[in-house]
């Protein structure tokens, strides 16, 4: 074999070698790429179960975790009618937890002075809501 | 073919092509991969952006006399997001957003700001009409920007 036909082999595989890495670096951008379709975002799902209005002064809430992931408590809103929409931390009895897992059931109540109609709750991209009975 | 100086000018010639034509696709190549990789941090960051509205949607207060009206918008998203450039479109009026209550700029995780929402032109609603509310926010930490935007339909209580 001629000294140039060395030289070109070598010439050429070293321009394999750059290709590849070339690929190789191409291949892992586009993986990078199809990461976003698999962000997983908070799924949160609270159920209003119902909405009891004592007739004077005190509206009580049922409200649970029917979703799969546990919940911070004081990500999840309340409003009645066209109120402001409170957190539930701020019921009363305050429960006394930061989160409500999947599947627990928390009974809380806060004042409201006139009769309310119509309970609207809402935990990041889920809501629910009830109508108030007596 | 067959003599050492005309092999030799023809392999010159050979590489030096080749280097050329490998050096305009390893700068094309790069630049596709740069490109997909700009794209693929841009689109994980819009993916993480997100907000919803905390308000009822059938029954949102609005004052015809102030032209004003109070949004609560929760970020529901994975990153803290710039309160300050939050911007809301209602009934395709763009408001002046004021936040309430907030201190700074960043807004976490699960926190609800208020909003004060104004429109600096004289609007009349009316109840029980439906109206377009969009909101629009950008997320704390730059390169790249994540954005998202909304669009719900409401009801306006109107006073």
């Amino acid at each position: 074999m001629s000294g140039s036909s060395v030289a070109a082999m070598i010439v050429g595989t070293v321009f394999i070698v750059i290709f590849a890495s070339a690929t190789v670096l191409m291949v892992d951008s586009i993986n990078d790429a199809t990461i976003a379709s698999q962000v997983e975002l908070p799924d949160p799902e609270i159920t209003l179960v119902s909405a009891v209005w004592n007739g004077a002064d005190t509206l009580t809430y049922t409200i649970t975790n029917t979703g799969p992931e546990e919940v911070q408590i004081a990500h999840i809103f309340i409003t009645v009618d066209n109120d402001t929409p409170i957190s539930c931390s701020g019921l009363s009895p305050n429960p006394n937890l930061d989160y409500i897992f999947p599947g627990e059931t928390i009974t809380a109540s806060a004042s409201f002075g006139s009769s309310p109609a119509r309970v609207f709750l809402v935990v990041f991209e889920y809501s629910s809501s009830v109508a108030v009975t007596a | 073919m067959g003599d050492g100086p005309s092999e030799l000018i023809m392999l010159t010639t050979g590489l030096i092509v080749a280097t050329l034509v490998s050096s305009v696709l390893i700068s094309t190549w790069d630049t596709m991969s740069q490109g997909l990789e700009k794209q693929g941090e841009q689109e994980i960051k819009d993916a993480k952006t997100r907000a919803s509205l905390v308000n009822d949607p059938s029954a949102i207060s609005w004052d015809n006399t102030g032209d004003e009206a109070f949004i609560f918008v929760q970020n529901s998203g994975e990153i803290s997001l710039n309160i300050e450039s939050t911007y809301i479109f209602l009934d395709g009026n763009g408001m002046t957003v004021t936040p309430v209550d907030s201190t700074g700029i960043t807004w976490s995780t699960g926190v609800v700001i208020q909003f004060k929402i104004e429109s600096i032109t004289d609007l009349t609603f009316t109840s029980d009409t439906p109206y377009f509310l969009s909101v629009g926010v950008s997320s704390l930490s730059y390169s790249p920007i994540g954005t998202y935007s909304f669009t719900e339909v409401i009801r306006l209580d109107v006073s």
